[in-house]
């Protein structure tokens, strides 16, 4: 079993959003998650975005290093920090398993607030990567970032999950320029970030 | 047998042909116009002919900027999907899908009806499939060699296979070799020739203009190469013009032949008007002629006197000086070496019978091989044995015995457009045969580098055209007179190398290719010149005689 690295705190079908357990680490933009959804059934995401703000949305954030004292150094002083502030990422769900069957169409429910959120394996990236149509999926979906951002991050990182794929990162390459062929300076931007020869 | 994918169809109608999406990956650089391919349709797999290639941006941005700097990766992920490129197939042949795997579908059936191939009446639909034909592809469609009169003429040209063409159904109408200048018609003819007496389909009459039939020729690589005597020995016999050549070591002739002055016609001296400067008024002067003296017309009018003449003006109402021109231009004729005064028509009928005896013949033109004296003794030659072979099939269709049944003749005909060119081609021997001597089973094989020359009608009547690359728009119409998928077989006509690739289009092959004929060398000659029957001994040294002047 993968780590925990969050919990569920905005559930909807399209989109939930969760808190990281480690303060300014959200899971990388771009990478393969699962969420608990009950019994043996597990919804997959992308992480398309990644946050750290202040606990109490009326308390907005404010200066807290000396010229001394700065960066890690912050929060040695301030340990309370722990608590006034919280990391949260977003997912976008592109698959589910029920058992061993992974399918790569999105879940009938949204994943239950409060349910765990995991990294998946090297394995598991694998496995669910090895077909493409949920590339469709997260390119046409609701996004809180740039998608051409989310689909060169998302190919990078499991590009080095893969084990530096170079066929997969092609193939998925020409599956993004499938979807996105209308809008050439989308594309080119994919295409530049993810180019391993660049 | 698994076929490479090249794409899938997405776009097209059934007249201009099926618009193909290729795949990512295929480079248009890998496909050649004109070449032959496969589409699986669900019911039914096409065999196409390439005909276009396209390339497209899906955004028009591409076009306006193009992209720069590509590393290899970005541009092989482009150039599957934002640019790409698309391939215009045009379905000639179809047959209800089978099992690619099944070898068996070849082995029954001698036509390409047999085999299950009939011409394309639909279209697939989205997404068929086209893929690269593979050998058996194009055995079914072409057949293979070891059907009855089924010649290997040449291979594909990216493949490494037969092509055949059936000779009877070559034989059946007449034929075309084109191509500009060096592009290898003669030989191309030479090749399928050896073909035909092989296969002994038929027999031939060939007019060897420029002295390459009979005893072969220096090949433009300074290789000397063999003529179809050297190859045939005894079925071939060969009437040459040049005394002072004939019977070299090497050049071995059967007979030496001689114009009488007397077996000279007003069509063949009006056919030759050009090359000797004949005015219009000409013919008419040579029919009162004719009117007078019949037979003897030329050599009267050549031996007449100044005074001779006048009075023959003054008896007929031609116009003196006119006849006295004419006097002087046939004079030219008269003063060649192989024309005499008189002759009997002892030779000529010696040809007539090789020919019904099913020996080939060859009229060999040594040093006289002007203009003139090929058209002459072209013409001359070829109206007595198309009287023959008329008189031969009239016999047959009263008798119906199968000894009365005149053998299938072509006639192979250098510089052709000379012959059948629009104003004359009404006329001649050789129009009248092009036109409508199917029938009495004569048929030709005109050869010429500017097919525009010749009778748009003539043209039309062409079984089968072979035709090198040609540069002129109106020559391109000229060989596609008459054929449909004419766009298609253009392209795949301009796409021809310059030398030994040709587009056979017509009755001998079941749809046009691309073809480049066999090399004619060590090899082929080996090949056609196997006897097929045991040949007796006496002959054999004979020959070997006759061959080598020993
Ligand atoms: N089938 C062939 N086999 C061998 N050589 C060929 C063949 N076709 C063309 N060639 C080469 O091309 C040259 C020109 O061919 P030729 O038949 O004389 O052209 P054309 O009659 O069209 O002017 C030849 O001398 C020979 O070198
Ligand atoms: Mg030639």
């Amino acid at each position: 079993m993968t780590e925990r690295i969050g919990e569920i705190i905005e559930t909807d079908s399209f989109t939930f959003v969760a808190e990281s357990f480690a303060l300014n680490r959200p899971p990388a933009l771009g990478s393969l998650v699962k969420a608990q959804a009950g019994g043996d059934t597990w919804v997959y995401g992308v992480v398309a975005f990644g946050e750290t703000v202040s606990v109490d949305p009326g308390r907005g954030a404010m200066r807290r290093s000396r010229p001394d004292a700065y960066d890690e150094a912050v929060y040695t002083r301030h340990p309370e920090l722990e608590h006034l502030l919280h990391t949260k990422f977003t997912v976008i769900p592109v698959g589910s398993r029920v058992g061993e069957r992974m399918s790569q169409r999105i879940p009938p429910q949204p994943p239950p607030m409060h349910y765990s959120v995991y990294a998946c394996a090297p394995d598991e990236v694998r496995e669910f990567s090895e077909r493409r149509l949920y590339l469709r999926t997260l390119a046409t979906a609701q996004l809180p970032a740039p998608v051409e951002h989310v689909l060169a991050a998302h190919l990078t990182w499991t590009y080095e999950q893969r084990g530096r794929d170079e066929a997969w990162l092609e193939q998925a390459a020409l599956e993004v320029a499938g979807l996105l062929q209308q809008d050439v300076e989308r594309l080119l931007a994919v295409l530049y970030a993810v180019d391993p020869e660049a | 047998m698994d076929r490479k994918r090249l794409g899938v169809v997405v776009d097209g109608s059934f007249t201009a042909g099926l618009t193909v999406r290729l795949d990512p990956g295929q480079s248009t650089e890998d496909l050649q116009i004109g070449s032959f391919m496969v589409v699986q349709g669900r019911e039914y797999t096409y065999f196409c002919m390439l005909s276009d290639l396209q390339l497209r941006t899906s955004d028009a941005r591409l076009i306006a900027k193009p992209p720069q700097g590509f590393t290899p990766f970005v541009s092989r992920v482009l150039s599957g999907s934002a640019t790409y490129a698309m391939a215009v197939v045009k379905p000639m042949l179809m047959m209800p899908t089978v099992d690619v795997r099944d070898d068996s579908r070849l082995l029954v059936g001698q036509t390409p009806e047999e085999r299950g191939v009939m011409s394309v009446r639909t279209i697939p639909m989205h997404y068929a499939e086209l893929v690269e034909a593979t050998e058996i592809d194009f055995l079914t469609v072409f057949g293979s060699p070891d059907k009855p009169n089924h010649f290997v003429f040449g291979q594909p040209l990216t493949m490494d296979l037969p092509i055949c063409l059936d000779l009877g159904r070559f034989m059946e109408r007449s034929s075309g070799i084109f191509g500009q200048t060096g592009t290898g018609k003669s030989f191309t003819a030479l090749v399928v020739l050896a073909g035909i007496i092989k296969h002994d389909v038929g027999v031939n009459l060939i007019f060897d203009a420029h002295n390459e039939y009979a005893y072969g020729k220096e090949s433009e690589e300074k290789q000397w190469v063999k003529g179809l005597k050297h190859l045939f020995g005894s079925k071939v016999r060969v009437y040459s013009l040049d005394e002072s050549q004939a019977n070299k070591p090497g050049r071995p002739a059967d007979g030496i032949l001689k114009i009488g002055l007397n077996q000279i016609e007003p069509e063949d001296v009006i056919l030759m008007s050009q090359e000797l400067g004949l005015t219009a008024k000409a013919g008419t002067m040579i029919g009162l002629l004719k009117d007078t003296y019949g037979d003897k017309w030329l050599t009267r009018l050549i031996e007449m006197d100044a005074e001779a003449l006048s009075e023959f003006c003054q008896q007929s109402g031609a116009h003196e000086g006119s006849v006295q021109a004419l006097q002087r231009d046939l004079k030219k004729l008269a003063r060649k070496e192989y024309i005499r005064p008189e002759m009997d028509s002892n030779l000529l009928d010696e040809i007539i019978l090789t020919l019904k005896d099913g020996k080939h013949v060859i009229l060999h033109f040594g040093q006289h091989s002007s203009m003139m004296d090929y058209m002459l003794v072209s013409n001359l030659v070829t109206r007595r044995v198309r009287a023959a072979w008329e008189k031969q099939t009239e016999q047959y269709e009263l008798t119906q015995a199968n000894a009365d049944r005149p053998r299938p003749l072509m006639i192979t005909l250098e510089e052709a457009h000379k012959f059948l060119n629009p104003e004359i081609a009404s006329q001649t021997t050789f129009g009248t045969i092009a036109r409508e001597m199917r029938k009495f089973h004569v048929t030709l094989m005109v050869i010429d580098q500017r097919p525009s020359g010749i009778d748009s009608e003539v043209l039309s009547q062409l079984g089968t055209r072979i035709s090198g690359k040609l540069a002129d728009e109106r020559d391109i119409d000229a060989v596609l007179t008459g054929v449909s998928d004419r766009s298609a077989l253009r392209n795949a006509l301009a796409s021809l190398k310059l030398r030994q690739e040709v587009l056979v289009v017509g009755h001998a092959v079941p749809m046009p290719i691309q073809v480049r004929p066999r090399t004619y060398d060590e090899a082929f000659w080996a090949e056609v010149s196997k006897p097929t029957a045991p040949v007796a001994d006496d002959d054999l040294e004979r020959e070997k005689r006759e061959l080598f002047g020993a």
